[in-house]
């Protein structure tokens, strides 16, 4: 077996961490722990817990609402960031989310979803959710994106748009380490707002045509839609371009297919009489993915 | 006699701890920790550790010791060692997890950092304080305000004690 420890961490010893202590433990014991290990600690706690612990400190306070903190949370758990999945109830009922914790789900006869305290009552859409954060469309293209953890919310600037089919996706740029949010409308106009950058930005001379597929699929920070002519639309969330598919083919028989993510591969579904046939893509997404 | 050549031909390297006790042990046994291993690739033998007392360089040998002989048939025993290792007190989880962190000694590390945020978890604010020796800066206010803004996080009973 492996022995864990010879792994180490890559951090090489300098001069200057080696000769100037710290300070000085044994009469301090534990009174100033640096900040690096109070993250080390505070990273492996869930977010409740960590909102709790806000309270113990003005520095704690600064330390866990970091950028740098929040993003080191979010990698240390990624793993569990997936195991929920959401829907809502549109019908004679306030629209509300309900969460189902994914472990249940695969496990247990018996699920307990239970809901979110979502900030909007009447009538809204899940645009998409990207670690954690979930985007809700409502009203005459307005948007907001939600942390339903910590229980903020932020509103996204208006879109001037006129109406028509509208369609929109909700994405991570894993480069910039942003948010960004893509509205297409009638297949002609191409916009995407930044969380960071808190503004739209027009796609210059978008040729697709209109999409067909409502929500889009997330693999290596490009949103794909499947478009009415039947191919994949891609939009690049780190450099805001388009890019345009063929769909692979198959021979005689076209009864449509839709997109997923199988592992971290762009994957289409088509629909045969009797069966589905899975197909991923991966030289593509290796072209496109950072090395 | 073939034993004791063997032993003779084990590197040894000297540790002294910041109050100036000295300790010897197998290079293969302090070369887990990444801090040693950069010394001993720079050629030194003899390593001060200004950052690490006696009683923690104590505990964090037998660590050492311990985990440079794991093998397929001594996991279970590596566990209960481990268990017991991180049965004490907070202020020595500190020392501890303060001189894991300078000698870089990276799954120590985690085990006592996963140690600590487990106890805590359940802790109320000001027991948290407590255990980290942190005095509160905030006003009543201020404080009122915060608990105010994540009031859901405040759902229910905290565990008060210190251990």
């Amino acid at each position: 077996m492996e022995n864990e420890c010879s792994k180490g961490r890559n951090r090489k010893y300098t001069q200057m961490d080696y000769e100037q202590p710290k300070r000085k433990l044994a009469h301090a014991q534990s009174s100033s722990l640096p900040s690096e290990i109070i993250t080390e600690i505070l990273i492996r706690l869930p977010i409740k817990i960590l909102l709790r612990f806000q309270s113990v400190s003005k520095f704690w306070f600064a330390l866990i609402s970091s950028p740098q903190f929040v993003k080191a949370h979010l990698v240390k758990n990624k793993d569990y960031t997936h195991q929920r999945i959401m829907r809502t109830c549109i019908g004679h009922q306030m629209n509300s989310i309900k969460v189902y914790p994914m472990q249940s789900l695969n496990y247990e006869s018996v699920t307990n979803p239970y809901d979110l305290d979502c900030p909007l009552k009447n009538h809204f859409m899940i645009v998409g959710s990207v670690n954690g954060l979930i985007c809700l469309a409502f009203g005459a293209h307005r948007f907001l994106i939600w942390n339903p953890s910590i229980r903020k919310f932020k509103k996204v600037a208006s879109l001037e748009i006129a109406s028509g089919s509208h369609i929109a996706g909700f994405g991570y740029d894993e480069l910039y380490d942003d948010y960004k949010l893509v509205s297409i409308f009638c297949g002609v106009k191409v916009e995407i707002y930044s969380l960071k950058r808190n503004s739209w930005r027009k796609i210059d001379d978008f040729q697709v045509g209109e999409v067909k597929s409502r929500l889009p699929t997330l693999v290596n920070s490009k949103l794909h839609w499947v478009t009415r002519c039947g191919d994949i639309l891609s939009i690049d969330l780190t450099d805001e371009k388009w890019g345009r598919l063929e769909q692979p083919f198959y021979g005689e028989g076209d009864d449509g297919f839709d997109l997923g993510v199988l592992k971290t591969d762009l994957s289409m579904f088509r629909y045969y009489e009797r069966m589905t046939c899975g197909h991923t893509n991966q030289g593509y997404n290796n072209e496109g993915s950072k090395h | 006699m073939a034993s004791t050549t063997e032993t003779k031909q084990k590197k040894m390297l000297i540790l002294k701890s910041a109050d100036n006790d000295e300790f010897e042990i197998e290079e293969s046994v302090g070369v887990q920790s990444e801090t040693i291993k950069n010394l001993v690739e720079d050629g030194f033998t003899f390593v001060p550790l200004p950052n690490v007392y006696t009683k923690a360089l104590i505990k964090i040998i037998d660590y050492l010791k311990k985990h440079a002989n794991k093998t397929d048939s001594n996991d279970e025993e590596i566990k209960t060692f481990d268990k017991d290792f991180v049965n004490t007190t907070f202020d020595d989880l500190f020392e501890l997890v303060s001189a894991a962190n300078y000698l870089h000694i990276s799954c120590l590390m985690n085990m006592l950092c996963q140690t600590i945020a487990d106890r805590i978890k359940d802790k109320s604010p000001e027991a948290v304080r407590k255990i980290f020796h942190i005095n509160c800066d905030y006003t009543p206010e201020e404080e009122a305000k915060i608990r105010k803004a994540n009031a859901q996080a405040f759902e229910g009973q905290f565990d008060e004690s210190l251990d």
